[in-house]
């Protein structure tokens, strides 16, 4: 039988999903909620701050790029084994080349981004 | 001649717990809303300070507030049912006992609250101004 | 006026309708009665067409299975006091095609279950001669697998899998579970020839962990920990063949 590639999405979709169930609850409280209900200052997310911490590491780079990048493939993998589910499983190999596509165009986008930062 | 039933696209409609399996399965769609919105950030930090400036004051409009609320409510529902489900892929031995689901499904939960508690000192407790 | 109660049934029956029906019992009420207790009632005393597979009535055999009120469950141990008053709806297992009645035609999951090579494989020239007797185990090596070797083959799992329904290329929760239950058995060898069918795309790809198969198991077999586990294993070879492919297990 042929080998299956599925380990790869299987992998970044697992990576993903760990990421954002460890980060990204705590950045919502603090984006959504925190600063907006006046807990803490706007500046507290302050262009000068930030731009120096990203601009000026490496490693934070790397750590943004996990958080913001692993994600888009946890999502590629969850939506469309979804829309299979839910009706869509005679396009599902347009709906994975779609889905795995945008991560990977967010991916390098978030690279990018983050390199010339 | 047997028969075969089809399935209606709308069987995860029929029992709760297939309900909330599809529940689970869309929050996908909050975790990567989420991360657009910080790759915005992120692009508009590259573009200068005004650019950021605006892009971080979207938080403030109710807009962003309704979006935080109902994406956190998914994203929360993926962390526990993802930390839920840990004990199914990693399994250990300790000698010959198993270690229990808890054990496992506990130090993820535990793992949430370190990172989650280091994520808010290094956006909050740091240098801030004022 | 004794109590009763109504039993809904899927009626097929291939030479007289080309479409399923659903026909209506009442049958005496007695709370010491399960769902097949009553419909032993209903083939002796009401209405003797009735088809449907049973045997032990212990929760051994695995082959009463059926839909009752849309749930996968052992008819032989679902009590009718779990749903009276409510009438209760049964059906054939879902998933699988209707043969007739309640029966189910059952031909795929055995092909499923034979193409995992579900029995102790050696290598070749390392099967030891009789006169040097048994393989020893110790109880650790026994309870990696132990759990996994409870199953019946009731195929509720089966039924209650939207993921198979959907798309019966899957190779399926009991299939895999019993796969793994040969795969982690100390005296097993044969794990690279299962690997050929359960990590392929057929095999434990399709699994999306809805978790319903582990719900629904009888013997606590938990095929979904069984699925996740060979994915885990099998991402596993699959990046050490990527970066070794000289480590390449034979």
């Amino acid at each position: 039988m042929a080998k299956s590639n599925e380990p790869i999405f299987w992998s970044l979709f697992s990576a993903g999903g760990m990421i954002a169930a460890l980060v990204l609850p705590t950045l919502m409280v603090i984006t959504g909620l925190v600063i907006p209900h006046g807990f803490a200052p706007l500046d507290a997310l302050s262009y000068e701050r930030v731009h120096a911490v990203v601009s000026g590491s490496i490693v934070v780079k790397l750590v943004l790029f996990g958080v913001i990048a692993l994600p888009f493939f946890h999502w590629a993998h969850r939506f469309k084994f979804t829309l299979v589910d839910v009706g869509l499983r005679k396009i599902s190999l347009l709906l994975a080349v779609l889905c795995y596509g945008s991560a990977i165009a967010g991916t390098v986008f978030t690279a990018v981004v983050l390199w010339r930062i | 001649m047997s028969y075969i039933r089809k399935v209606p696209n709308t069987w995860w409609l029929k029992r709760k717990p297939y309900t909330l399996f599809i529940v689970r399965e869309i929050t996908c769609v909050a975790v990567a809303g989420y991360c657009a919105f910080l790759l915005y950030l992120m692009y508009a930090l590259r573009q200068g300070p005004e650019a950021y400036a605006a892009a971080l004051g979207l938080i403030m409009s109710p807009t962003s507030y309704v979006l935080h609320v109902v994406g956190l409510l998914f994203v929360l529902y993926h962390t526990i049912t993802w930390f839920n489900v840990t004990p199914k892929v990693f399994v250990f031995y300790v000698g010959e006992e198993r270690v229990p689901a808890v054990v496992v499904a506990g130090a993820h939960y535990a793992g949430w609250l370190g990172v989650s508690a280091l994520v808010a000192w290094l956006l909050l407790g740091t240098g801030t101004p004022g | 006026m004794a109590q009763t109660i109504e039993l809904e049934i899927f009626r097929y029956r291939p030479e007289q309708e080309s479409e399923p029906t659903l026909q209506s019992y009442e049958v005496p009420y007695n709370e010491e009665w399960v769902v097949l207790d009553a419909i032993n009632y209903i083939k002796d005393e009401i209405d003797g067409t009735l088809s449907y597979r049973w045997s032990c009535r212990m929760g051994v055999c695995g082959s009463c299975g059926m839909m009752v009120n849309g749930v996968p469950r052992l008819t032989c141990a679902a009590f009718l006091k779990e749903y009276y008053p409510r009438k209760i709806l049964v059906e054939p297992l879902d998933g699988f095609p209707v043969e007739r009645d309640l029966v189910t035609d059952m031909d795929m999951f055995v092909a499923k279950l034979t193409s995992v090579s579900p029995w102790i494989i050696r290598n070749e020239g390392e099967e030891k001669p009789l006169e040097e007797g048994t393989y020893l185990q110790s109880p650790g090596e026994l309870a990696e697998y132990k759990h996994y070797s409870m199953c019946i083959n009731c195929m509720l799992c089966y039924a209650a899998c939207p993921v198979f329904a959907l798309d019966t290329n899957f190779l399926g929760p009991a299939a895999i579970a019993i796969g793994q239950r040969y795969n982690m058995d100390s005296r097993d060898q044969g794990r690279d020839q299962r690997q050929e069918v359960i990590a392929s795309h057929d095999g434990i790809w399709h699994c999306t962990l809805v978790g319903e198969c582990s719900t629904v198991c009888p013997k606590d077999v938990d095929p979904a920990g069984a699925i996740q586990r060979a994915k885990l294993s099998s991402t596993t070879d699959y990046f050490k063949d990527l970066l070794m492919p000289w480590g390449r297990r034979t």
